[in-house]
């Protein structure tokens, strides 16, 4: 065969690399204007420090809504695995109501957040839960949030628990084990990588929102990418790309944990595996 | 071994918790949506209860609104069209590429997926103004002799759409691909045609489903997201989004911005119904 390379095959080349650089321009921008030296955001920067992550971290308004943020995002990946792991199990089990139920809760992915924010606002806006008015409060964006992060985590549990080897399942039956105790005890630790990718899945989800988080939150309860759309025309300084860098760090470093904890846990089977 | 003689409870029944919260969360406020939409906004309040049609005739009779909803349909179909030709043609270089490669160019089309939408907007914003980077490189290397400014142009809009749905349209296409027979295409080659022929007359109509399912998603996402319209678009470029937001927080008028959502949701709605059709007829032609 011959060595020349077709010009097909260099536009397949130019093109991977035109595609890698859109992807990666807005992360790699945001990166280095984080380390900027300049009081306005302008190319060329004309110095590097770390001054723009000092304001950030003394802050108090960014730190807060960095804070509401974590604990919302925490708020809904518990909620939607809650939910999430009888449901997908649930499906996985009963062939017959799968289409119909799993096309309903698949259902709020396909509504914008915008009608999701205000269809939430308008309905729980006046609704106080023992005392505490319900508008504004974590409780009802982490709601708001579950209806996308839900049915992303049914749909990532939903084949672990369908291609579960039910054998396994009986036998603890057979042993003695009630449903309950098996599910938990045998079925759960089965299809943990489903239930890590769903919790991990939600909590990002939940993180990156907001949308809904603008018609669901007051000043006090302000998400970190709330605060970033709303300083956005005000204050045009390096400090809006060291909060979109951190927003981003964290979604990462969510995925890196996740994927450890995976790395980890092949390791220790394959050691305590019997070696024949 | 009494437990044996209790039936287990019926799986379907595991659903109800999920399910109710669905109803609740989603369908019950879908509802207070809906009757807010033909409330009254008085001059002194934000609402007055009614039975009254005056919102849906402002939305579709209202010139400015009537170019509203005719922008963000617009602009979303082009930006479908181009993330799903973006998509297809990087989920056609992944799937074509084996090992360590194909891993990476798939790290690289699942990227924009994990990026918050926001972090888009900023990240773009600060690409396109005249003291931007793409400016800064464009008079440092000689192409340019002034300072360019992309920001505030339809183009910029696209961009930062199309950005947000790539992954997802990657994800549905190359699903598709995967389950392509790949000896169809050596065949196709085998039997004398170009690699630009097989592309056109094989790979795409076999993969023709999953490409309607990417526009659907590309579609129905783009006509949602106003924020990186609003942010990266022109001024005069409204989207529903953009009016329901405005209408909602500034101008505290909720009845009409209830009207704009049900608009927009019945749009998005016939959209999916009509192209899932198409998806179903097409169908049954390659089984």
């Amino acid at each position: 065969m011959t060595e020349r390379v077709s010009p097909g095959l260099w536009a397949d080349r130019i093109f991977i690399g035109l595609f890698a650089a859109y992807v990666l321009i807005p992360l790699g921008i945001t990166a280095l204007m984080a380390f900027s030296d300049d009081n306005i955001i302008r190319f060329p920067i004309r110095g590097w420090s770390l001054r723009w992550f000092e304001e950030f971290f003394g802050n108090r308004r960014w730190l807060t809504a960095a804070l509401n943020s974590l604990k919302i995002a925490a708020l809904t990946a518990c909620l939607s695995i809650l939910l999430a792991v009888p449901a997908a199990y649930g499906l996985s089990r009963s062939r017959k109501a799968r289409s119909r139920l799993q096309v309903l809760l698949l259902l709020p992915l396909f509504v914008p957040a915008v009608v999701l924010g205000v269809s939430v606002a308008i309905g729980f806006g006046n609704v106080t839960l023992f005392g505490h008015a319900l508008y504004g409060s974590s409780l009802l964006v982490a709601c708001a949030h579950t209806l996308w992060a839900l049915p992303l985590a049914i749909t990532v549990l939903e084949p672990s628990f369908a291609t579960l080897d039910r054998s396994l399942v009986e036998a603890s039956g057979d042993l003695g084990a009630s449903p309950l105790r098996s599910f938990f005890t045998v079925s759960l630790p089965l299809v943990s990588t489903g239930l890590v990718s769903a919790t991990l899945f939600a909590f990002i989800t939940s993180l990156n929102e907001f949308i809904m988080a603008l018609f669901l939150t007051t000043r006090d309860s302000q998400t970190l990418p709330v605060l970033l759309w709303l300083s956005l025309r005000s204050s045009a300084t390096p400090q809006l790309a060291v909060a979109a860098i951190l927003l981003a760090a964290s979604v990462f470093t969510a995925i890196g944990l996740a994927y450890g904890w995976y790395l980890l846990r092949r390791r220790r089977k394959r050691l305590s595996a019997p070696m024949i | 071994m009494m437990r044996r003689l209790i039936p287990a409870p019926s799986p379907a029944w595991l659903v109800l918790p999920a399910l109710g919260f669905t109803l609740l969360v989603f369908g019950v406020p879908l509802l207070h949506l809906l009757r807010m939409s033909f409330n009254t906004h008085p001059p002194d309040g934000i609402y007055e209860l009614a039975w009254s049609l005056e919102n849906y005739v402002a939305v579709l009779t209202d010139p400015v609104n009537l170019r509203t909803i005719r922008d963000t349909v617009l602009l979303s179909l082009i930006t479908a069209v181009v993330t799903v030709v973006l998509a297809f043609l990087f989920a056609h270089a992944v799937w074509k590429r084996k090992g360590r490669v194909h891993l990476v160019l798939l790290a690289i089309a699942l990227c924009p997926m994990l990026v918050s939408e926001i972090s888009v907007i900023i990240g773009w914003r600060m690409f396109f103004p005249a003291n931007g980077f793409l400016s800064y490189a464009l008079v440092g290397t000689g192409l340019a002799e002034q300072k360019v400014n992309l920001l505030g142009t339809r183009f910029a809009a696209i961009v930062g759409l199309s950005y947000i749905s790539v992954s997802y349209c990657f994800l549905t296409i190359l699903s598709v691909m995967n389950a392509v027979d790949r000896d169809l295409i050596t065949a196709s080659g085998d039997l004398g045609a170009s690699p630009l022929r097989t592309f056109l007359r094989v790979l795409v109509p076999l993969t023709m489903g999953g490409i309607i399912g990417a526009f659907t998603q590309a579609f129905v996402f783009s006509m949602g997201i106003y924020a990186a319209v609003n942010a990266l678009g022109p001024d005069s470029l409204w989207s529903i989004g953009y009016e329901i937001q405005r209408q909602m927080l500034s101008r505290r008028d909720w009845p009409l911005a209830s009207a704009f959502a049900v608009v927009l949701i019945v749009l998005i709605s016939l959209t999916v119904i009509g192209l899932h059709a198409l998806r179903n007829r097409r169908g049954p032609r390659h089984d």
